[in-house]
C-alpha cells in the first residue's frame, strides 16, 4: 500500500536554544526581570524576534537584550553581570536584536571598560582581572 | 501609574506566601511599591527581642536601582543614622538586579547582627563603638528595649 | 291625643303644650298650637300667631327655646303609631317594606310638609336653630326608613343600574337624589357610589386584563373609566352638587391594575419581550399622579410590594438547581430589560437582581456560557452577542460621561439601597461581568476559546480580530496581551508559508508560554517519516532564526493523505498509524505500532479500527492488522 503525504498542517512551538557549551541547561528565567526567556521583558509586547536574548560569553548568564541594556545603562552596574559580577561580555550571534540595540550594547560595554581603566590608573592596587577578561 | 511589573508582583507574592523568618513585609494598599516591614532583632545581638519597623520603597526603575529602605524605629547602630538611613553596600554601589527585596532584607538583618564601625554612617555612634564596645552595646540594648519593643513582647528590659 | 299624653308621661320631656306661663311661653304655645293643626292645605296664620312669631324671633335664646320645644313635638309625632305623614298614616314597618319609589316620595313629601309649615309662619329662624331643627327631623326620617336596610336597598339599586344611570328613565332618579339631599344623606350616597364604582372597576380589570400582557390596554381602561364610570357617577353627583375628579377615578383604576400586575409580575417578566407593552403601561400606572390627591406612600408601598412579590417568585422558581445556566442568564437579561422599563432609574432592578447575581456566581459553567454567548456560539444567548456588537455605539455614548460635571445630576431615589450604582446597571454585559470580582476569568476563557479556534483553524482570523476588538472596548485594551501574542503567532506563521516552499509542510509556530492553557503534553511520537519532514523544516527554521528551534506539538494539526486513490484529512495520530503500513504488505502488530509511536495499545487499537472502518486496513487477529489490498 502507498501512503502519500500530500500536505501537512502542523503546530509547533519555538524555544530559545539556551544550551551552554558544556554546562548543560541554563536558567529558564531572565535574572533581571524574572520572566522566562521564551516570554517578553517588561517593556516588550511580543516575545521572540522582538525581544531577543543576549547570551553571556565567559559567564553562563543570559538575559533579555532589553533587560541587560537597561542594567548596563546604570553607572552602578560598572559593566558587570548582575548574577556573577564578572565583566559582562556577550556572544555575537547574527539576527539577535536590531543593529541599533546591539550598537548601544557595545557602546555601553566599552564605556564601562573605559571607566574601569581610568579607575585602575587612579588606583594601581585594584584588581586587573577585569582587563584580562576584556582583552578577548 | 503604569502597571506593576511582573517581577514586583512575583516578589510580593512570595514575600507573603513564603516570608523570610523574623521579617514580615506587606505592600501598602494604596501603593504597591511601598512596603511596611517589621524586622526582629537577630538573636544574641544587642537588638535581640526588639521588633524594628522599616519602610521599603521600590523606585520606578527597580530592579535597575536598589529599593530605598529606612528604619522607622530608633536604633543605636554605627551604620544606621538618626534618620534611619542605612549604610549597606548592596543598597548602593553593590546593588544588582539579581538581588531581591528578600535578599536585601536579609542583608539588613545581618547588618544588625554584625555592626561595622569602620564604615560608619552615624559617626558619633561609630566613635562610641570603637572607644568602648561594651558600653555601646549596652546603649544599643537600652534603646532596643526602649524603642523597639515587640508588640507581643516578653518585656525583658535589661 | 291620648297616646301622645301617654308617651309624654313615659318620656317626660317638655313640649309645646307644657308652656303655660310667661309671655314667651304663651307666644310659643300659640305658634305650636297653630302648627299642631297641621292644616291641609296650609292656611294663612292668624294675626295673633304672626305676632307670636315676632315675639319668638326677637332673640336667639327665645328662638332656641322654641326650636327645642318644636323638635320635641316633632319627635312625639314620629313616635306615634300609624304616623301621620303628609296627610296619610303610615307605620315604619310598612314604609320599610315598600318599594324605594314609595319610600322616597313619601319621605320627601313629609319633609316638604314640615318645611312648608315653617315657611308659612314666616319663621326665619337663625342658622343654628334651623340646623338643630333639620338635624332632629332628619334623624327621625332615618329612624323611620330604617337607615341600614334602606342603604342596602340603595346599594343594590345602584349596583344593578350603575352603568345606565346616565340614560335611566323608568324611575325618577332626580327624586331619589333630592331625597338624599333633603334628609342630608349625601355623604352616605356618595360612599355607596364610590364603593360601587370601585367594585365595577376592579371587576372590569380582572375580567378583561388578566394575562393580557401583549396588547396595550390602558387606552381601553381609560375609555371604560371615562365613558362607563365617570359619566354615570358624574351625572349622579352633579345632581347632589358634588363632584369627582376624573383623574381620581383613573388613579383608582391604575391602582387596581397595578395590584393585578404585581401578582402577575414574575410571569410577565418571564414572558418578556412579548409582555413589553404591559411593562411600559405598568410604568405609566406607577408614575401616574392624580393632581393633589397624589400620595407618595402608595407609590412607595407599590414599589415595595412589586419587589417583594417578584423576589419571592425568583426564590421559588428561578434560583434552584433545576434551572439550567443558560435559562438563568436569559432570565437575568429579561429581568434587567424589563425592570429598566418599569423603573428606568434602576432602583427596583438593583434590589431584585442582587440575589440572582449571587446565585449565578455559584454556577460552575457560568463563565463558559457567558463567553459562548458573547461570541455568538450559543444560539440561546444570541442576545449577548448582539449587545457586544452594539458595544462600539454605546461606549461612544458614554465615553465623555462624567458624573461630577453632569448638569442633569439628580440624587438617588429614596428607596435606593446604600450602594446603589446608577450608571452601570443598564449595560447588560457590564452587569453580567461585574457579578465576578475580577474580569480576569473572562479574559482567560476568551483566550482559551480563541486559541482553540486558531489552532484548529475553525474560524476566520478576520472574524476573530473583530471580536477581539469589541472585547477590548469592554474589558480594556491591555487585558488581552496574551491573545495579541497568539494572534501574532498566527499571522507570522501564515507569512512563513511562502518562505519555506520546499516541503509540503505548513507550520503554525506558537510562543508556547502564551498557549499553555491549550497545548497539552504530547501523548505520542510522530511516525518517523513525519518526524523527518519536521526535522528538515526545523533546520530551515534554525537557519532563519538563530538560536531558536521548534518542537512539534503532535496533538494538533492535520495531515492530508492520499490512500488507495482516496484522500483523507486526518489528525497526526491517525496519519502516523497508517504510515506504518506504507510500502508494507506484511501484517503489523498493535504492539509494534504502539511502541514505535509511543501510544497506548488501547488508543492504537481505536485508530486501527478507524482505518478498518474506512476499508483501508484489515483486522487479521486482534493483535494483527494489514493493508486491505
Amino acid at each position: 500500500m502507498k501512503v502519500q503525504v500530500l500536505e501537512w498542517n502542523a503546530v509547533a512551538s519555538w524555544h530559545w536554544d539556551l544550551k551552554v557549551d558544556d554546562s548543560g541547561v541554563a536558567d529558564e528565567l531572565c535574572g533581571i526581570c524574572r520572566v522566562p526567556f521564551d516570554g517578553t521583558c517588561p517593556s516588550c509586547k511580543y516575545p521572540g524576534t522582538d525581544c531577543p536574548l543576549i547570551l553571556g560569553d565567559g559567564c553562563t548568564h543570559n538575559f533579555h537584550l532589553h533587560c541587560i541594556l537597561k542594567w548596563l545603562e546604570q553607572d552602578t552596574s560598572k559593566g558587570l553581570c548582575p548574577m556573577c559580577r564578572q565583566v559582562f561580555v556577550y556572544k555575537r550571534i547574527k539576527n539577535m536584536g536590531t543593529s541599533e540595540e546591539l550598537h548601544n550594547l557595545q557602546v555601553l560595554i566599552e564605556g564601562h571598560k573605559a571607566m574601569r581603566e581610568r579607575e585602575n590608573e587612579e588606583n594601581e592596587f585594584d584588581s586587573f582581572e577585569d582587563d584580562v577578561r576584556m582583552t578577548d | 501609574m503604569a502597571a506593576l511589573p511582573r517581577r514586583i508582583i512575583k516578589e510580593t507574592e512570595r514575600l507573603i506566601s513564603d516570608p523570610v523568618p523574623g521579617i514580615t513585609a506587606y505592600p501598602d494598599e494604596s501603593n504597591l511599591r511601598a512596603f511596611t516591614v517589621a524586622m526582629d532583632g537577630p538573636d544574641s545581638s544587642p537588638y535581640e527581642h526588639g521588633v524594628f519597623d522599616l519602610e521599603l520603597y521600590l523606585p520606578d526603575d527597580y530592579p535597575m536601582c536598589p529599593p530605598k529602605v529606612r528604619f522607622l524605629t530608633r536604633i543605636y547602630h554605627p551604620n544606621i543614622d538618626k534618620l534611619g538611613r542605612i549604610c549597606l553596600d548592596v543598597l548602593k554601589d553593590n546593588w544588582s538586579p539579581a538581588l531581591q527585596i528578600r535578599t536585601i532584607l536579609l542583608s539588613i538583618q545581618a547588618l544588625l547582627a554584625s555592626p561595622n564601625p569602620d564604615d560608619p554612617l552615624a559617626n558619633d555612634v561609630a566613635e562610641d563603638w570603637k572607644k568602648d564596645e561594651a558600653k555601646a552595646i549596652g546603649v544599643a540594648k537600652e534603646w532596643t528595649s526602649k524603642y523597639a519593643k515587640s508588640h507581643t513582647a516578653s518585656g525583658s528590659a535589661e | 291625643m291620648l297616646s301622645s299624653e301617654l308617651i309624654s308621661s313615659i318620656i317626660p320631656t317638655p313640649n309645646l303644650s307644657d308652656i303655660n306661663a310667661g309671655e314667651l311661653e304663651n307666644d310659643i304655645s300659640i305658634i305650636i298650637n297653630w302648627i299642631k293643626l297641621f292644616p291641609q292645605p296650609i292656611a294663612e296664620p292668624t294675626l295673633r300667631v304672626k305676632s307670636a312669631v315676632k315675639s319668638v324671633l326677637k332673640d336667639e335664646s327665645s328662638q332656641f327655646q322654641f326650636t327645642k320645644l318644636l323638635n320635641n313635638s316633632i319627635n312625639e309625632n314620629f313616635q306615634l303609631e300609624g304616623f301621620h305623614m303628609d296627610g296619610m298614616n303610615i307605620c315604619p314597618d310598612e314604609l320599610q317594606g315598600a318599594d324605594l319609589a314609595t319610600v322616597i316620595s313619601r319621605v320627601i313629601n313629609t319633609k316638604r310638609f314640615y318645611d312648608n309649615l315653617l315657611i308659612s309662619l314666616n319663621l326665619n329662624l337663625s342658622t343654628s336653630c334651623l340646623n338643630l331643627y333639620k338635624k332632629n327631623i332628619n334623624k327621625n326620617f332615618k329612624l323611620l326608613i330604617g337607615e341600614e336596610v334602606f342603604l342596602a336597598k340603595i346599594y343594590t339599586y345602584f349596583d344593578e343600574n350603575f352603568l345606565r344611570l346616565n340614560s335611566f328613565h323608568d324611575f325618577n332618579i332626580i327624586l331619589m337624589l333630592q331625597f338624599f339631599e333633603a334628609i342630608e344623606m349625601k355623604n352616605e350616597l356618595n360612599q355607596i357610589l364610590i364603593n360601587i364604582l370601585i367594585k365595577k372597576i376592579k371587576f372590569y380589570i380582572n375580567e378583561n386584563f388578566k394575562l393580557a400582557w401583549s396588547v396595550p390596554i390602558l387606552h381601553t381602561l381609560n375609555n371604560f373609566i371615562e365613558h362607563q364610570i365617570y359619566s354615570n357617577i358624574d351625572f349622579v353627583l352633579k345632581s347632589l352638587h358634588l363632584s369627582i375628579d376624573m383623574n381620581d377615578l383613573i388613579k383608582i383604576g391604575y391602582n387596581e391594575l397595578i395590584s393585578l400586575r404585581i401578582n402577575e409580575i414574575y410571569s410577565i417578566i418571564i414572558d418578556y419581550p412579548k409582555s413589553e407593552i404591559s411593562l411600559v403601561e405598568l410604568n405609566r400606572c406607577l408614575n401616574f399622579q392624580n393632581s393633589d390627591n397624589f400620595d407618595p406612600n402608595i407609590e412607595f408601598y407599590q414599589r415595595n410590594k412589586l419587589v417583594e412579590n417578584f423576589s419571592d417568585n425568583v426564590n421559588k422558581n428561578l434560583l434552584n438547581a433545576g434551572i439550567n445556566t443558560i435559562n438563568l442568564i436569559k432570565t437575568y437579561i429579561k429581568i434587567i430589560k424589563s425592570f429598566l422599563i418599569l423603573d428606568p432609574k434602576g432602583v427596583l432592578l438593583d434590589k431584585v437582581i442582587r440575589p440572582v447575581r449571587k446565585y449565578l456566581k455559584t454556577r460552575d459553567d457560568i463563565i463558559n456560557k457567558l463567553v459562548l454567548g458573547l461570541l455568538n456560539k450559543e444560539p440561546e444567548l444570541v442576545e449577548l452577542s448582539r449587545e457586544l456588537q452594539n458595544t462600539e455605539k454605546s461606549f461612544k455614548l458614554f465615553k465623555n460621561f462624567d458624573e461630577l460635571n453632569d448638569l442633569n445630576w439628580v440624587p438617588d431615589p429614596i428607596d435606593a439601597l446604600p450602594d446603589f450604582k446608577k450608571f452601570k446597571i443598564n449595560d447588560i454585559i457590564q452587569s453580567l461581568i461585574s457579578i465576578f470580582d475580577s474580569k480576569e476569568i473572562f479574559i482567560v476563557e476568551f483566550t482559551k476559546l480563541f486559541g482553540n479556534k486558531m489552532i484548529n483553524s475553525e474560524e476566520d482570523l478576520s472574524v476573530i480580530l473583530k471580536m477581539i476588538n469589541l472585547l477590548k472596548l469592554r474589558f480594556g485594551k491591555n487585558e488581552f496581551f496574551n491573545l495579541d501574542i497568539m494572534v501574532k503567532d498566527f499571522i507570522n506563521s501564515r507569512s512563513n508559508r511562502g518562505m519555506v516552499d520546499s516541503t509540503n509542510l505548513n507550520c503554525l509556530i506558537l510562543s508556547h508560554l502564551y498557549w499553555s492553557d491549550i497545548i497539552e503534553t504530547p501523548s505520542f511520537t510522530l511516525h518517523p517519516s513525519l518526524l523527518l519532514t519536521f526535522q528538515a523544516y526545523n533546520e530551515m527554521y534554525k537557519r532563519e532564526n538563530f538560536n531558536r528551534f521548534l518542537k512539534i506539538i503532535p496533538n494538533f494539526g492535520t495531515v492530508k493523505l492520499s490512500l488507495e486513490g482516496k484522500s483523507y484529512n486526518v489528525p497526526l495520530d491517525k496519519a502516523s498509524v497508517i504510515l506504518m503500513f506504507h510500502d508494507n504488505n506484511e501484517p503489523v502488530s498493535v504492539a509494534s505500532i504502539s511502541e514505535t509511536l509511543n501510544m497506548s495499545e488501547y488508543f492504537t487499537n481505536k485508530i486501527l479500527e478507524f482505518w478498518v472502518s474506512e476499508g483501508i486496513l484489515l483486522k487479521i487477529t486482534p493483535q494483527l492488522y494489514a493493508s486491505n489490498e
